[in-house]
């Protein structure tokens, strides 16, 4: 998958002179409070813009992982209603009817999911230096090493928040039943099946009705609005950061990193216990 | 007509017993390329189906799926092809090998060419396609080993 193909599947989705799966798109976002024209995106932006909005980090305690540092860009994108929504989705389905412990949300999981990207980051930052700090003074260094910017950090980091903003209520229990019907069901204007087959025929690659969600909830122009104007103001070139956190976002990228943290048994989602 | 991977694979493993092959070894490069050249032919079949004016919109959609559920992963391995060849145990094929690399056809040449029969006309010359570009390409990989192994110097004698 390329940038290159998620830059097409965005135009086709949401096409210059709008559509009516945008309009139905922006009405869903309304839905939750993630408002366009004077709401909550437009009132965010012209905060930020007249120096109102915090850029204060915050410490967050979590039960499982300790205190967690979150940035104020991170912070911004959690304390969206986007991301806030995933509060009322339960992680695990209907499990807690089995396990009456099993109530943890989705928000929660995705704020485990940063924490955990951000302590691969840190590690492998600090790992890199001490290798390239012993290998100086050695003739040939064996490795070659790789140490993350701070874009790419940044990018990692939102793209571990929004990894789950896709799903719907009860998690892959309600999923199993869009992807059972495809064609009764419908996304907006279109059947769900059509819906991901703009994803399977752009992006050639098959990805889960949650992450074909996900992936127009960030490319849809209002989220692209806010996270280029609000979470991550000049924060480089709009099209190519929103374009590549899509890239990110669906897991399936080609950078080594997010494979390694996507793919192998010791990917971050796992790591942050179902 | 059931449009899935499952069909597709099982018309293939029955195209390759038809034709005197007994097994895939995932391991060898002759096999690699033999299914690299098995997606080369999706492709191209996408290609023309796109091409035909949409006038088959499922034929269409399910090549799509089929190319997307059977192309390497990022590491390059075709671990989704391994995966449905070996959902095929028990039935079409076996992995008799303690390494598990070889993945043997176990059924007759009869019963393999009662199963490319069942298949819809379409799947039918698809999965033939399918077949021969992979033999092709295993066969061509073969000749180019034998030509490299001659290439060779003889090791010294001690």
């Amino acid at each position: 998958m390329s940038i290159e193909r998620v830059r097409n599947l965005a135009r086709k989705w949401f096409p210059a002179e709008g559509g009516s799966f945008q309009s139905a798109l922006d009405h869903e976002f309304d839905k939750i409070g993630f408002t366009g024209d004077s709401g909550y995106v437009e009132t965010a932006i012209e905060a930020n813009r007249t120096g109102r909005a915090s850029r204060k980090e915050k410490v967050v305690k979590d039960n499982v992982w300790g205190m967690v540092e979150v940035d104020w860009q991170s912070i911004r994108l959690l304390d969206s209603p986007v991301v806030q929504r995933l509060r009322g989705i339960k992680q695990l389905g209907f499990s807690y009817l089995t396990y009456p412990s099993a109530e943890h949300s989705r928000f929660v999981h995705s704020l485990g999911m940063y924490c955990v990207v951000s302590r691969f980051l840190d590690v492998m930052s600090r790992r890199g230096r001490e290798y390239q700090d012993r290998s100086s003074s050695d003739d040939a260094a064996t490795y070659e090493v790789w140490e993350p910017n701070a874009k790419l950090i940044s990018d990692l980091r939102h793209a571990a928040i929004l990894h789950d903003i896709g799903h719907m209520p009860f998690s892959h229990a309600s999923e199993a039943v869009f992807e059972t019907h495809q064609s009764e069901m419908t996304c907006g204007p279109k059947s769900v099946d059509d819906f991901r087959f703009d994803v399977e025929e752009t992006l050639e690659t098959t990805l889960r009705f949650a992450e074909c969600l996900a992936l127009a909830v960030v490319l849809s122009p209002r989220f692209r609005n806010f996270y280029d104007n609000f979470v991550r103001p000049g924060g480089g070139d709009p099209d190519t950061s929103i374009k590549y956190l899509g890239l990110q976002v669906t897991s399936k990228s080609t950078r080594r990193f997010l494979k390694l943290l996507s793919v192998s048994p010791l990917s971050a989602g796992k790591a942050t216990g179902v | 007509m059931t449009l899935d991977v499952e069909t597709f694979v099982r018309g293939f493993v029955a195209g390759l017993i038809n034709s005197d092959a007994t097994a895939i070894r995932l391991g060898s490069r002759a096999d690699r390329r033999g299914l690299r050249q098995v997606l080369n032919t999706l492709e191209t079949e996408i290609q023309r189906s796109q091409n035909s004016n949409g006038e088959d919109k499922d034929w269409y959609r399910y090549v799509v799926r089929l190319r997307n559920e059977l192309r390497p992963s990022n590491n390059g391995t075709f671990d989704n092809f391994e995966m449905a060849l070996r959902n095929l145990q028990l039935s079409l094929t076996s992995c008799p090998n303690p390494f598990y690399e070889e993945i043997a056809f176990s059924v007759s040449k009869p019963y393999a060419q009662s199963i490319i029969s069942e298949l819809p006309n379409p799947q039918q010359k698809l999965v033939a396609k399918a077949v021969e570009a992979f033999l092709g390409a295993r066969k061509d990989e073969r000749i180019e080993n034998g030509r490299d192994e001659h290439r060779k110097s003889p090791e010294p004698c001690t």
